[in-house]
């Protein structure tokens, strides 16, 4: 049963899949009471356009992401602050021109179906040192500026003109927050793909909001079933041979189910 | 003796070419209790946000606490409960405790934290999901965060749209409580009946605005009928 812990790829990918895990989901809490989830799905596709065009052009891979994702993110904030755009509609105009070019640059690459393959549902069995380096140098910044704006961030998700009038600039505090997000999709998009970037940001909160508890126990409750899931969806994929993306996605629909039913028991 | 909290000078605001507020002159003398009303888009709301500081594109002068608006730093002085308030935190997971806790001007003054919740009837609750509550507990959550750093005024806008009227009427009797603590309220109402029964001052806005300095001067004044179209309301007033 341990033997799967004698690979380094699998210490790396569990490793990757850990610090994702617990910072996805407190991101995640912020964006789902808002009702703004699928702002992490629309730029997991824009990072993926990054990525995609940094191998068409030769540009490092990562700085390209950040940059792009992060300047996608204060556009579609400037559209939403401005109202001139409903920040859904944003949303869909960006998500269909990045699924365009990503379409695209596809046809433009020589990488074969594979990668995509990976840049979509995962490549966490493809984790390497660098990789690591750069989730574990960027990712407890993240954390840490979080925890600095933690009150702030809970009062503009209450009640954003509450806020204003008590003196926050919400507009600055949404544009670091969506700032802080758009880094940490940027950093996982290689490892764990699109669809565990939106997955892990979405549905452990949804589940986690099912048993009624607090702000913080929900924040705590959620990581905890986001970093369940990604070891056993881990350890799970690796002995029956299965995609570990998809295998993740499972057992956090799991876990869902779970949360509904408990939510029907105490009723 | 009477201090002025909010004064203003010929203070407009235009939306686009629309004029919302037309050269408004006032002054809000502490402790007050204040009326604000008028017809659906009047502009109510809009001079509420623009004492609060959330608006600011306005022109003329506006001070608050003696200092021009623009430069005012609200250190918890003024608190303020927005329209559909209990509404918007319906699919949060918070708590009571969280909601109060949210308030960034926090005292730690416990004791006075306790006496709040006590005379709002929700001593209990800190550990319940605000979603658990009814609309009328909500709001009596949210005027209890707005007390937490003990402000010289409140301002509320429509507090109890959606809240019965056994609880409505509760609610009037807290903010009447507050006002015979001292604190200053401008409540943005159409329950004039209600209300008339604590209100010193009544606001008639219109895009102008017309101020009584009592209730008994609103209710023989034509501006009920100018203002609504009709004497449609029974006034009484009770100190």
């Amino acid at each position: 049963m341990f033997e799967i812990f004698q690979y380094d790829f699998i210490l790396r990918a569990l490793l990757a899949g850990s610090i994702l895990g617990i910072v996805l989901p407190i991101l995640g809490i912020f964006l789902v009471v808002r009702r703004y989830s699928n702002i992490a799905d629309t730029l997991s596709h824009v990072s993926l356009v990054a990525v995609l065009a940094s191998i068409v052009t030769g540009i490092a891979a990562l700085p390209l992401t950040i940059f792009t994702t992060v300047l996608v993110s204060l556009g579609i904030e400037k559209f939403k602050q401005s109202q001139k755009i409903y920040g859904e509609t944003a949303l869909a105009i960006v998500l269909s021109g990045s699924l365009g070019l990503t379409a695209i640059l596809i046809s433009a690459t020589k990488q074969g179906s594979a990668q995509l393959f990976n840049f979509l549902f995962g490549g966490l069995n493809f984790v390497n040192q660098t990789d690591l380096i750069q989730l574990f140098t960027v990712v407890p910044i993240v954390l840490l500026i979080l925890f600095f704006i933690r009150r702030e961030l809970l009062l503009i998700s209450l009640d954003e003109e509450l806020a204003s009038a008590e003196g926050l600039s919400v507009n600055l505090i949404n544009n670091i927050f969506i700032i802080l997000c758009s880094i940490v999709i940027s950093l996982g998009i290689t490892s764990i793909g699109v669809l565990l970037l939106s997955t892990l940001i979405v549905i452990p909160v949804v589940s986690a909001q099912l048993f009624k508890q607090g702000f913080v126990s929900t924040i705590f409750i959620s990581a905890f079933l986001s970093l369940v899931s990604i070891w056993s969806g881990i350890i799970l994929s690796f002995y029956f041979n299965l995609a570990t993306g998809g295998m993740i996605v499972m057992i956090n629909l799991f876990f869902f189910t779970i949360g509904i039913l408990y939510q029907q028991l105490n009723k | 003796m009477n201090n002025t909290i909010i004064s203003a000078i010929d203070l407009s605001f235009k939306y686009g070419e629309e004029t919302i507020l037309d050269s408004l002159t006032f002054n809000f003398p502490s402790p007050s209790f204040c009326v604000l009303t008028g017809p659906n888009g009047a502009g109510k709301t809009t001079l509420i946000r623009i004492i609060t500081g959330i608006e600011k594109n306005y022109t003329g002068t506006l001070n608050v606490f003696g200092v021009p608006a623009a430069k005012f730093i609200n250190k918890g002085e003024l608190a303020y409960l927005p329209q559909r308030l209990n509404q918007t935190s319906l699919n949060l997971p918070t708590t009571v405790d969280d909601i109060l806790n949210s308030n960034l001007f926090k005292t730690v003054d416990q004791e006075w934290i306790d006496r709040i919740l006590e005379k709002l009837h929700i001593p209990d609750f800190n550990n319940k999901l605000i979603s658990q509550l009814s609309v009328g507990q909500r709001q009596r959550v949210w005027l209890a965060r707005s007390l937490i750093a003990k402000p010289k005024i409140i301002i509320l806008d429509e507090p109890v749209s959606g809240v019965d009227s056994i609880n409505q009427v509760e609610f009037y009797e807290i903010l009447n409580e507050l006002f015979s603590l001292g604190i200053s309220i401008i409540l943005v109402s159409h329950e004039l009946e209600v209300v008339a029964k604590s209100a010193n001052l009544v606001w008639c806005l219109n895009r102008k605005l017309i101020i009584h300095k009592s209730i008994e001067e609103f209710t023989h004044s034509s501006d009920l009928h100018d203002i609504y179209g009709s004497n449609h309301v029974h006034l009484e007033h009770q100190h």
